[in-house]
């Protein structure tokens, strides 16, 4: 499994949450991936991103390459989830009105993120982080 | 991956051309390079925006397109004129007089391709109101389209499928034509007057067509410039009366600023102007649609047509006219023109993605490649100065990896760099004594 790009998350920045996406959708295209799957890579990738600008204060993104798969985890050192099961509900959010407000929080992030992925772990522990592995396959 | 080859009417000479570099900082697909001292054109990456003709000091690019004098090659000669037309007259702010003028030029039948947006507008309400699941876009500027067949293909699905308004004008006028006076289609010759080198390239090479709908296309340049010389003769007339039925206020400010809002009230729609803006709309479309914008319409030229590259008039004094004359018309007509004989309005097969090709078929090869472009990128100075004749440091990083004629000596600042670091080694050199002349010193 080789890294080909990395990105810093900052909680709270709701604005910049979305550059690491505009870049990663120029790897990709650039490297041949077709753009349905991109679509799908990004707005999985994204919402696991989101998942931490609203939940944690800070995380880490990584993108590898593994033979025909792309693997992004998502990695915060944040409140953790207490209910895996429960959170993979559409709908289902913790979202403080503060983040409802600016139009996100709406529970569906992470079912939206199972949707677009071909295989999803998450590993949590309350009040120690969380982390997202997303695998999709582009051949 | 392109089926078939890319016509482009963008042409560069060579003799004119002194490699200065201004066209590749605002080409917006980056498909223009300096190699050997002239401009070359990357034809894959090339969408005819013309951005690059508008801003050449040396006039050294320029759109290869048709003569005026090739009307004489057919026996009935038809004429669809960009509406940008009327805003290019000073003293001519009647729109019957400058029909008038256009009368001399030859052709047997001219209409404005604001007949094309009336007939288009009211295919395009009912689509859209059984069709609300995204944001579409227009199929109206070629160079859009183009653009998001290269750099967008994921946006394919937004664009209408439907037939830019010039050529439904154009289909509409020779079906109109035929009908009125029993003529065979293969005696018409249609042509098309068109402000910028985008359209004209779609006459050539229509997007979602199987074959050319108009037969040839002439620049406004060329156009204003016969007219102007028609002006000076002493016997013309321009009081002749001319029925002007299909001409509303909307149509005439949609199809020339792209006036989308006068034509779609019952829907969200926007006009985006300028390569810029449009780019970085189709970005953040692609990246998460905008579900309450039902349409928008895109014109690769600031201000829309008024701004095409073949226009001569300033943009905002044209749009001015525009709206004047527009005014004088009615908002609506009673009887939009029969759309006759079968579906001329949509687009004849889907519209297809161009997506330039990837650094390489194989994914891990690809990734390899990224990674050296990565390093060369490091040590380039990203002054993005054009200099080495690529448009920005990341290009030349990408053009030295994949492709064998470019150095990293090409990028003046590296090239300074290691020239100072060798004659620092050379001084150092030259200043040691040689050990075999102190030898002799010493005895």
């Amino acid at each position: 499994m080789e890294k080909i790009l990395d990105f810093k998350i900052k909680g709270r920045d709701f604005i910049n949450a979305g550059e690491s996406t505009s870049k990663m959708k120029n790897y990709f295209k650039k490297i041949g991936i077709s753009s349905k799957i991109i679509k799908r890579i990004l707005v999985a990738s994204y919402e696991a991103e989101l998942n931490v600008v609203a939940h944690a204060d800070s995380g880490v993104m990584e993108i590898f390459v593994d033979e025909d798969k792309i693997v992004v985890t998502v990695e915060d050192e944040g409140p953790g989830i207490e209910d895996i099961d429960r959170a993979m509900q559409e709908g289902f959010s913790t979202a403080s009105d503060e983040v409802r407000e600016m139009g996100f929080g709406a529970g569906m992030g992470l079912p939206n993120i199972k949707r677009n992925s071909d295989d999803l772990e998450i590993e949590s522990e309350v009040n120690k982080g969380t982390r997202v592995k997303m695998v999709f396959n582009v051949s | 991956m392109s089926e078939k080859e890319y016509i482009h009417t963008v042409t560069i000479n060579k003799k004119r051309c002194i490699g200065c570099t201004r066209c590749l900082r605002v080409c917006p697909t980056k498909a223009l390079r300096i190699r050997n001292g002239k401009a070359i054109i990357l034809q894959d990456r090339c969408i005819d925006c013309g951005e690059c003709i508008r801003v050449c000091p040396q006039k050294a690019i320029y759109s290869k397109i048709d003569d005026l004098d090739i009307i004489n090659n057919y026996k009935h000669k038809l004429l669809v004129y960009s509406s940008v037309l009327i805003g290019q007259f000073k003293k001519y702010k009647n729109f019957k007089k400058i029909l008038n003028l256009m009368s001399y030029l030859g052709f047997d039948e001219i209409v404005g391709v604001d007949i094309g947006a009336l007939i288009i507008s009211d295919v395009i309400r009912s689509f859209l109101k059984h069709n609300r699941d995204k944001t579409y876009i227009t199929t109206n500027c070629p160079a859009v389209v183009r653009l998001i067949q290269v750099k967008y293909p994921s946006l394919i699905d937004n664009m209408l499928p439907f037939k830019n308004m010039m050529d439904v004008a154009g289909e509409y006028l020779k079906k109109e034509y035929m009908k009125k006076n029993q003529v065979k289609e293969k005696n018409i010759g249609l042509f098309y007057l068109s402000p910028c080198p985008s359209k004209a390239q779609a006459v050539y090479q229509p997007e979602g067509e199987v074959k050319r709908i108009f037969d040839g296309v002439f620049s406004m340049e060329e156009v204003y410039n016969n007219l102007r010389y028609i002006m000076e003769k002493k016997d013309i007339h321009l009081d002749k009366d001319i029925e002007l039925e299909n001409v509303t206020e909307s149509s005439l400010k949609w199809s020339t600023l792209g006036d989308v809002d006068s034509q779609f009230k019952d829907f969200t729609s926007l006009r985006i102007d300028g390569i810029d803006n449009v780019i970085e709309f189709l970005e953040e479309i692609e990246e998460g649609d905008f579900k309450e914008i039902d349409l928008v319409d895109m014109y690769s030229c600031q201000n829309g047509c008024v701004g095409g590259v073949f226009t001569n008039e300033n943009p905002f004094v044209c749009e001015h006219r525009i709206r004047h004359i527009a005014s004088s018309f009615p908002d609506s007509v009673d009887e939009i023109p029969p759309i006759c004989e079968g579906d001329y309005c949509s687009l004849s097969k889907p519209l297809k993605p161009r997506p330039v090709e990837p650094i390489d078929k194989n994914m891990s090869n690809a990734v390899k490649k990224m990674k050296e472009i990565e390093e060369v990128f490091k040590k380039l100075p990203k002054l993005n100065c054009s200099i080495c004749g690529s448009p920005t440091c990341y290009n030349l990083a990408e053009d030295i990896v994949l492709n064998e004629d470019v150095s990293i000596y090409d990028c003046p600042v590296v090239l300074r760099r290691n020239l100072r670091n060798m004659a620092k080694d050379l001084f150092e050199m030259a200043g040691r004594i040689d050990p075999i002349e102190e030898k002799k010193d010493k005895e």
